[in-house]
């Protein structure tokens, strides 16, 4: 280590002609890196900055295939908790609904990193919406066979009021 | 194998009762339920004598026999003879106590400490010889057998036996001569020697001749009395066999006019006559006539008449009665006790003039010289009685030696009443035992303000909570627990006159045989108000007035005989009118209506058919006329017939009309008749009109629904077969009938093959339970039946119609339109003869059912409707256990834990009585029989209240506890993460 160290010094009485202008560069700084690219290679920079960054995409479609991972935890977890209706079933189709929709709701904060001007997120946002949804749909189906979501005729008409009587009857037997 | 089976039927049935059960921790005994016991209208009572314990004992007209204690009037013990088998004559004999029952049926022995039945036997060998013949005890002053204990001698069926009283043993008996019919039996106290009385030509209750026997039982000959002497009498006038005394080594008798005394020696042939007339000191009234008080016999002779009552001394050596003392009646009149005590005394009970009734003046009069002996004036003994109808005496040699007297008064509202040194030491209200009809009233609002009233409670209310909180937590003693029981036994809160915001306290109103009518507590029972006695012959009780506002009094109709009709306060039990119809009503048919005061319309029938509309006034007449008349129909019940015929109301003829003219006349639309061969109405019943019902559709487990049927003009008529004890058991049956009473219409009918009464049941919503016996199977059975319409496709529901009212769903059902109707129905065995049934009822009708099925026990199961729902699944699958429907079994349960009376009787049960709480989880239940016992029920647990016990200060403790902590650890991290950072 203390082989490759090299020794440096700064004058600070150099203003010579060298340096354009009459304060010092400053330290470690280096005219040569500063410089603007050349002319020649605008063409392929604007090519570049239309292009989409891949890394950036593929990192996006990663994000958005995640949900299946969860939607198969999820459905393995429904199985599990039966289909009779308890505060755990109850609980694990609740979440199985609500989290998609936090998740869709949340959707463009996830994609943000990803996003640039030149990076297009909305077809992986899409999917993943769509994962979310499907997990949701599988959550609703859970919900709808535990008996829980008013489908059927019987769910609407059970309060339906008594019809009244067009004829009184009355009687029995006879007072002694 | 067999064995495991079992096992595993009953450890489902237990899984499957286990929720539907009713349980009760120790200490939560009283704390919905209150159980009262009676013995009902006293009509005849001694006392217990020398070192046994001070009690009396009663025999009532509902056949009960009772001891009861002298100090608190408390009962000692008490049995319930059964029906027909009602108490004659009753005598303490020293050390037992004997009764003669069932017309002279039964002689028992009782033994006076504990109630246990010593001996019993029948005196009559074969069928009763004379149903009519009298019976009576006389108590030998002897013992013949020489076990120790005098003999006793029974009439019964114009016999005369003498039995040990020990152990029951027959020793002797007479060989009547038939044409001798012996009203009494007098043992004479010095000698070993029994009278009998009787008449001779006997018509009617007419007789020609005296009658009188003795027989001698000498120590030496154990087999046979010795000797018989008859005499016979024949006086000028025909004697009237209803009264006969002995008295004072003499036979009284009366004349059949009344007009005539007659006295017969004992000892020598010696009849006199004496004309009653000369015997009074007043003038008989115009028409009038004399009588022997029956009940006061002895030394003395009692002549009533309607004028007043002549105490008679009857001369030792002539047989010549004097007058010694003249009673004559106050207001509430005047009632005499036996006079068969020692020394020779009777007393005399009055009601003095301008006490109102509430005062009472006793006197005790010498049988001797008429003197009165103690008098005691104006003993406070509470209004509402109704007069005096009889007094027990018991005379008692105080410490100091002068002779004291007790009082047993029965009031003429049934009441029982201990008179002692001129004050009442207790008092019984026996009107309870005869409950005839039940009705729930709300009481009163709370005036108070809603925060005077939090003041008030909250100190005792923090107290309890504490107290209940340390009973949780395992820290209060035995004591502080049973502190807590008592508290919430008989809370404040509770035993409020007012009405409670869950409906829990309520008025029972009730109405008693002898016509008075009492409201009573639902906290623990106690009558709040009761009335004086309202009619001779209570005949149904009905909440006439139903308030809107709950400040307005409720009112109550008591109907009588005679169409008599009297309104009372809710509450306060003030009689408010009175009004009689003056012909006898037939049918009394409450209407769904209330006129513009609030009074609820009623319709009674005459016997010839024309409906009168009551209150009747003008407007309550045009209300019935504009709505109901032409669509009111009614039907009438001939048991004795075998038939059920229908009718119409229609507008009466105008001519005739005018005032307390029929609102209605009836027209005969059908009839019934049932062949009188095979055939006998058993039962008949409806549903109850105040029965609320939530829905009219029956869910399924697919979701799918059943339509109920719900037309409330169906009733249930059982029939059995006529006098099915002498036939055959394969020619007894029960037919069920389902009828619609407007059209006549028999809706379904199922036979029960080897079936017979008695067949009770209950009519809920769309569904029956009905119980009658399997006499091949030598079991009760319940079977239901439910009735759905099939009119309506299940499938198609209109939902958005029925939602917004465009769907034909709640159109007016009609029975002159019926539905397809399909009936489901299942028996079961039930392992007690049911009684009677009922049903629970809720306010809106959402929480489910129970049946109450009283037991021939006099205990009440309450058994979950799911039980007897005739779609019971022989295998149940996934779709029936999420309908709630229950595997079939044969047999009901039948376990400790649905008894809702737990371990008390309710004896003599007659009937069961269900009222909604205005919490929709609550329903209110009232059994009554001589016993009165009251019960909340959950049918489906208390879902919308936390339970009593709910402990709010453990509650509020763990909250605070819990916030404590939160800050506690919150200060404890907060100074934990500054330390982790200056490091």
């Amino acid at each position: 280590m203390a082989a490759k160290a090299r020794k440096w010094a700064l004058d600070f009485g150099d203003t010579g002609p060298s340096s354009s202008r009459s304060a010092p560069e400053p330290l470690g700084y280096n005219r040569q890196h500063a410089i603007e690219p050349a002319e020649d290679s605008s063409a392929v920079g604007k090519k570049d900055k239309n292009a989409p960054d891949m890394f950036k995409l593929t990192k996006a479609w990663e994000v958005a295939g995640s949900p299946l991972k969860q939607i198969g935890m999820m459905a393995f977890m429904m199985w599990m908790s039966g289909s009779t209706v308890q505060i755990f079933s109850i609980m694990m189709t609740f979440t199985g609904i609500w989290q998609p929709m936090q998740a869709i709701r949340g959707s463009a904060q996830i994609f943000l990193p990803f996003k640039d001007a030149r990076t297009d997120v909305l077809l992986p946002r899409l999917a993943f919406c769509g994962l979310q949804l499907l997990g949701m749909g599988i959550a609703l189906w859970k919900l709808n066979s535990l008996g829980l979501l008013p489908t059927s005729a019987s769910d609407w008409t059970s309060s339906l009021a008594v019809p009244p009587n067009a004829e009184f009857s009355g009687g029995g037997f006879p007072l002694s | 194998m067999a064995g495991a089976q079992k096992f595993f039927t009953i450890a489902t049935v237990f899984l499957v009762v286990a929720p539907l059960a009713q349980g009760l921790f120790e200490d939560q005994v009283g704390m919905w339920d209150w159980h009262q016991q009676y013995v009902g209208r006293v009509k005849s009572a001694v006392f217990s004598s020398g070192t046994q314990k001070k009690r009396v004992f009663v025999a009532t007209e509902q056949n009960a026999l009772a001891a009861l204690n002298l100090r608190t009037g408390q009962i000692a013990w008490r049995h319930l003879l059964g029906e027909g088998d009602s108490i004659q004559t009753l005598e303490s004999a020293g050390r037992t106590i004997i009764t003669i029952s069932g017309d002279g049926k039964y002689v028992r022995s009782w033994n006076p400490n504990d109630g246990v039945l010593l001996w019993e036997v029948a005196p009559q060998s074969s069928s009763k010889e004379d149903p009519d013949a009298p019976v009576d005890i006389g108590l030998l002053s002897f013992d013949w057998d020489g076990d120790g204990a005098n003999d006793v001698a029974i009439l019964a069926g114009n016999n005369v036996f003498v039995y040990s009283a020990l152990s029951g043993e027959l020793l002797w008996r007479t060989r009547m001569l038939t044409d001798i019919r012996i009203q009494k039996l007098h043992a004479d106290p010095s000698a070993k020697r029994l009278f009998a009385a009787g008449f001779l030509g006997v018509e009617g209750t007419a007789a020609s001749k005296l009658a009188i026997l003795s027989f001698d039982f000498p120590s030496e000959t154990k087999e046979e009395a010795i000797h018989k002497a008859h005499m016979e009498f024949e006086p000028l006038q025909p004697l009237s066999t209803k009264s006969l005394v002995f008295a004072n080594g003499y036979v009284a008798a009366l004349s059949s006019d009344g007009l005539t005394l007659v006295t017969h020696s004992l000892e020598r042939s010696a009849g006199f006559e004496a004309s009653a007339a000369d015997l009074l000191p007043f003038k008989l009234p115009r028409g009038g006539r004399a009588e022997l008080l029956p009940g006061v016999s002895g030394n003395a002779v009692a002549l009533s008449t309607g004028a007043g009552v002549v105490l008679l001394k009857i001369d030792e050596k002539t047989g010549h009665p004097s007058r010694t003392a003249v009673l004559s009646p106050s207001e509430g009149g005047l009632v005499l006790s036996d006079s068969l005590t020692d020394p020779a005394v009777v007393a005399a009970l009055t009601t003095p003039p301008g006490g109102g009734g509430d005062l009472l003046s006793a006197q005790v009069l010498s049988c001797e010289s008429g003197d009165v002996v103690s008098k005691s004036e104006s003993v406070q003994w509470g209004g509402n009685h109704g007069g005096l109808s009889r007094v027990f005496l018991n005379p008692y040699l105080k410490k100091d030696g002068t002779w004291g007297y007790r009082f047993l008064a029965v009031g003429g509202d049934d009441s029982l009443a201990l008179l002692q040194q001129g004050e009442v030491v207790w008092a019984r209200e026996e009107a309870l035992a005869g409950v005839v009809g039940v009705q729930f009233v709300n009481l009163p609002p709370d005036e108070e303000s809603a925060v005077k009233r939090v003041e008030e409670g909250i100190e005792e209310w923090v107290k309890l909570q504490l107290l209940a909180a340390k009973v949780t937590l395992f820290l209060a003693s035995e004591e502080e627990q049973q502190q807590l029981a008592n508290a919430r036994k008989f809370s404040a809160e509770k035993m409020k006159v007012t009405m409670d915001h869950n409906g829990f306290r309520r008025l029972i109103v009730v109405l008693t045989s002898c016509g008075k009518v009492l409201g009573l507590h639902t906290g623990d029972g106690r009558v709040i108000w009761s009335t004086p006695p309202l009619t001779k012959s209570p005949q149904r009780l009905f909440l006439s007035r139903t308030p809107s506002s709950p400040r307005t009094p409720p009112e109550i109709m008591v109907l009588g005989g005679e169409g008599e009709m009297i309104w009372v306060n809710g509450h306060t039990g003030a009689v408010l009118r009175k009004q009689s119809l003056g012909f006898e009503v037939s049918q009394v048919i409450p209407l769904p209506l209330k006129d513009p005061a609030e009074q609820r319309l009623v319709l009674l029938v005459d016997p010839e058919g024309g409906a009168h509309v009551v209150p009747g006034t003008a407007e309550a007449g045009a209300l019935f006329r504009e709505r109901l008349l032409g669509k009111t129909f009614y039907y009438k019940v001939d048991k004795k017939a075998g038939t059920i015929t229908g009718y119409v109301l229609q507008a009466p003829d105008s001519a005739g009309r005018s005032e307390g003219s029929p609102a209605a006349s009836s027209v005969e639309l059908w009839s019934i008749v049932f062949p009188k061969e095979t055939e006998q109405i058993a039962a008949v019943f409806g549903r109850r009109p105040e029965e609320s019902v939530h829905s009219q559709l029956r869910m399924l487990g697919n979701h799918q629904v059943l339509h109920k049927y719900l037309n409330r003009n169906t009733i249930f008529v059982a029939t059995t077969t006529p006098d099915e004890s002498s036939k055959p058991v394969d020619e007894r049956s029960v037919v069920a009938y389902l009828l619609d009473t407007v059209t006549g219409r028999v809706l379904y009918r199922v036979t029960h093959q080897n079936a017979q009464g008695p067949v009770s049941g209950v009519f809920s919503e769309n569904w029956i339970a009905y119980s009658y016996f399997n006499a091949r199977a030598f079991r009760p059975e319940i079977s239901a039946l439910e009735m759905f319409d099939e009119s309506h496709d299940s499938e198609k529901i209109d939902v958005l119609g029925a939602l917004f009212g465009g769907s034909n769903v709640t159109v007016p059902v009609s029975s002159l339109a019926p539905p397809p109707i399909k009936v489901v129905a299942q028996s079961y065995f039930f392992p007690q003869t049911v009684k009677m049934m009922a049903v629970t009822l809720t306010a809106k009708g959402i929480t489910g059912k129970q049946v109450l099925i009283g037991t021939s026990s006099d205990q009440i199961v309450a058994l979950d409707r799911r039980f007897v729902d005739p779609r019971r699944p022989e295998v149940v699958t996934p779709q029936d256990q999420e309908e709630g429907l229950i595997q079939y079994r044969e047999a009901l349960p039948f376990l400790p834990p649905l008894f809702i009376t737990h371990n008390n009787q309710v004896e003599g049960l007659r009937g069961i009585a269900t009222a909604p709480a205005r919490l929709e989880s609550n329903s209110l239940m009232f059994a009554y029989g001589i016993d009165l016992y009251y019960m909340r029920t959950a049918p489906s647990k208390t879902y919308d209240l936390l339970t009593e016990d709910f402990s709010y200060a453990l509650l509020v403790l763990t909250i605070l506890i819990l916030v404590g902590a939160i800050v506690v650890s919150a200060a404890i991290a907060h100074r934990n993460q500054l330390k982790n950072q200056w490091l």
